[in-house]
């Protein structure tokens, strides 16, 4: 029977729904024209279908996805789906619409009672369904199809079709899933080199006291009656001690910063500076250094931190300083997306081969009795900055004094100078 | 002048810290007697002994942070919370010096914050200043007199 001898009758509503799926299932545009010549085509649903047809029949076959038509009349096994289904999921058109459960038997078994409960509420909302499932494909490889789906109602309202794409996301999900695992891994281990550093400093500390007290009691007790050498070694003793505590103590330091979660707040860099001025008197005042500065902005970043960031590079600069005395200048400018400081100095300057080994922590290119320091000053102020998601680096030549430029982007506005 | 006898729960986990401190003291000539608690749990046992030696009420107490079993954080809410001893001064003396541990250690009761020294001498002026400060302030009497 054709379907022009089926619909010669008057034509009913149950007439434009037959006539509606056989143009959904029809595999090219003449189909759908041939159909839309019966009696039943003359109903505006049909015309307006057809037209629609018409244009997206094109689209639909160039999409880089899946459409797909469903009639509820069927109970949802009457089906129309595009040539993409073969690429993408490995079955052709026609063993697709054959098979009339594949589909479901195909979807993901741990998606299934999702998408009955997302398939009724586009029903009964009238909403766009608008979910990620998975599907297995025939190789049995897994495949995400992010699916966008709406009902087709008649005049009455009457649910007549559920139709829609689904977009191949397999590969954008993996990844996602990746990052996801990667980042929950890095956290974990983040926070236990961060336990391990504060407790192991800690503990280290107690047995380090006792070493220093008890040859410092020997010294004391019999000290007198040593030969100058014996005295020597026990001085290495505890010079070596001394050196140990103040690493401990740096180690505890580092890990201790950013244990909590940044306070950011509204912070005058201006006087920031001063109060870092303050705190440094002494070492300004021995030195006779002048320190000069830019406007500085108003930015929103964590006031401790960002206090102990300038106060490490301010007095870097007054203690590796040259002959002259220290002339630090500070400066200010605002790029595309952040703000950008920078710590200049006239003083001995930094071999530029070692520009990024400076931020590594205990690393030091000097002997400690020609610059006395634990080396962790810059990896601090490395933390601090990747805290608040900047940059830092450096540019110097050895004896030519050195500027450190950091960076931190603007979070909740541009700031103010 | 004799210096009055001061009773001091010494509560300690490491055995180099509890002999240097008796050193300081001995070598300073100070009045005291130390009972030794290595964590809170011995520390606890000790307040609450009916040891007539003064156990039950020291006058003041030496408390470290960083003790096994129960820490000296813990101890010092148990202590500041229980009316038998919340008035009996207590030093926190550790190796932390953690700005947040001395917040705490203010909020919850303790009288002093103080930061174990490394060197011999800085310890020796410790204890000297430390017994001399503690016997000469009034200390409350609510607790059985020794």
């Amino acid at each position: 029977m054709t379907s022009e001898e089926k619909f010669s009758s008057p034509a009913t509503p149950e007439d434009a729904a037959a006539i509606l799926r056989q143009i959904a299932r029809a595999d090219s545009i003449d189909r759908v024209n041939s159909l839309a010549k019966s009696p039943a085509s003359s109903l505006p649903v049909v015309q307006t279908m057809r037209m629609d047809e018409a244009r997206y029949r094109m689209l639909i076959e160039l999409l880089p996805a899946v459409t797909f038509m469903a009639s509820f009349e069927e109970g949802l096994n009457d089906v129309y789906v595009s040539p993409q289904v073969e690429s993408i999921l490995g079955y052709t058109q026609q063993e697709w619409v054959e098979d009339p459960v594949l589909w479901y038997e195909r979807l993901h078994p741990d998606d299934r009672n999702r998408w009955n409960k997302e398939f009724a509420q586009t029903v009964a909302f009238a909403t766009t369904l608008r979910s990620a499932y998975r599907f297995l494909a025939r190789d049995g490889r897994t495949v995400w199809l992010h699916t966008e789906a709406r009902i087709i109602r008649d005049e009455r309202g009457v649910p007549l079709f559920i139709q829609g794409i689904g977009v191949d996301v397999t590969k954008m999900k993996e990844a996602e899933q990746s990052t996801i695992e990667y980042a929950d891994k890095l956290e974990r281990t983040n926070r236990e080199l961060e336990q391990f550093a504060y407790v192991a400093s800690h503990d280290l500390q107690e047995p380090l006291r006792s070493i220093t007290s008890y040859t410092q009691l020997i010294l004391q007790e019999f000290g007198s009656s040593f030969t100058a050498e014996t005295r020597h070694y026990f001085d290495r003793v505890v010079e070596a001690s001394g050196r140990l505590k103040n690493l401990i103590q740096a180690l505890l330091e580092f890990s201790r910063v950013g244990k909590g979660d940044l306070k950011l707040e509204p912070t005058r860099i201006d006087s920031i500076l001063n109060q870092v001025i303050e705190n440094l008197y002494a070492a300004i005042t021995e030195s006779n250094a002048t320190i000069t500065a830019d406007p500085l902005p108003l930015i929103f970043v964590d006031r401790t931190y960002i206090s102990m960031l300038f106060q490490n590079l301010i007095g870097n600069a007054i203690k590796f300083r040259s002959d002259r005395p220290p002339a630090i200048h500070i400066s200010a400018t605002h790029e595309h997306d952040c703000w950008r400081f920078s710590v200049r100095d006239n003083g001995i300057g930094i071999d530029p081969q070692y520009k990024d080994k400076i931020f590594i922590i205990f690393q030091r290119l000097h002997t400690q009795e020609r610059y006395p320091g634990t080396g962790i000053g810059l990896a601090v102020s490395k933390k601090i900055v990747d805290l608040h998601r900047g940059k830092i680096w450096l540019e110097s030549a050895h004896g030519e004094g050195s500027t450190f430029y950091f960076e931190i982007p603007d979070r909740f506005g541009r700031g103010v100078i | 002048m004799i210096p009055p006898i001061l009773h001091v729960l010494h509560v300690e986990d490491d055995v180099g810290d509890i002999e240097m401190f008796r050193i300081a003291a001995d070598r300073a000539n100070v009045g005291a007697r130390f009972i030794v608690a290595r964590d809170g749990e011995e520390a606890l046992q000790a307040l609450n002994s009916n040891d007539p030696s003064g156990a039950r009420c020291p006058h003041v107490i030496l408390l470290d942070l960083n003790m096994p079993r129960r820490d000296g954080r813990m101890l010092l809410t148990d202590i500041k919370q229980d009316p038998r001893w919340k008035l009996i001064p207590v030093l926190v003396y550790t190796t932390s010096n953690d700005p947040q541990d001395i917040s705490e250690c203010y909020s919850k009761g303790a009288s002093c914050y103080i930061v174990k020294p490394s060197e011999l001498s800085e310890l020796q002026l410790l204890v000297e200043s430390l017994f001399a400060f503690w016997g000469m302030v009034e200390l409350p009497r609510s607790h059985s007199a020794t």
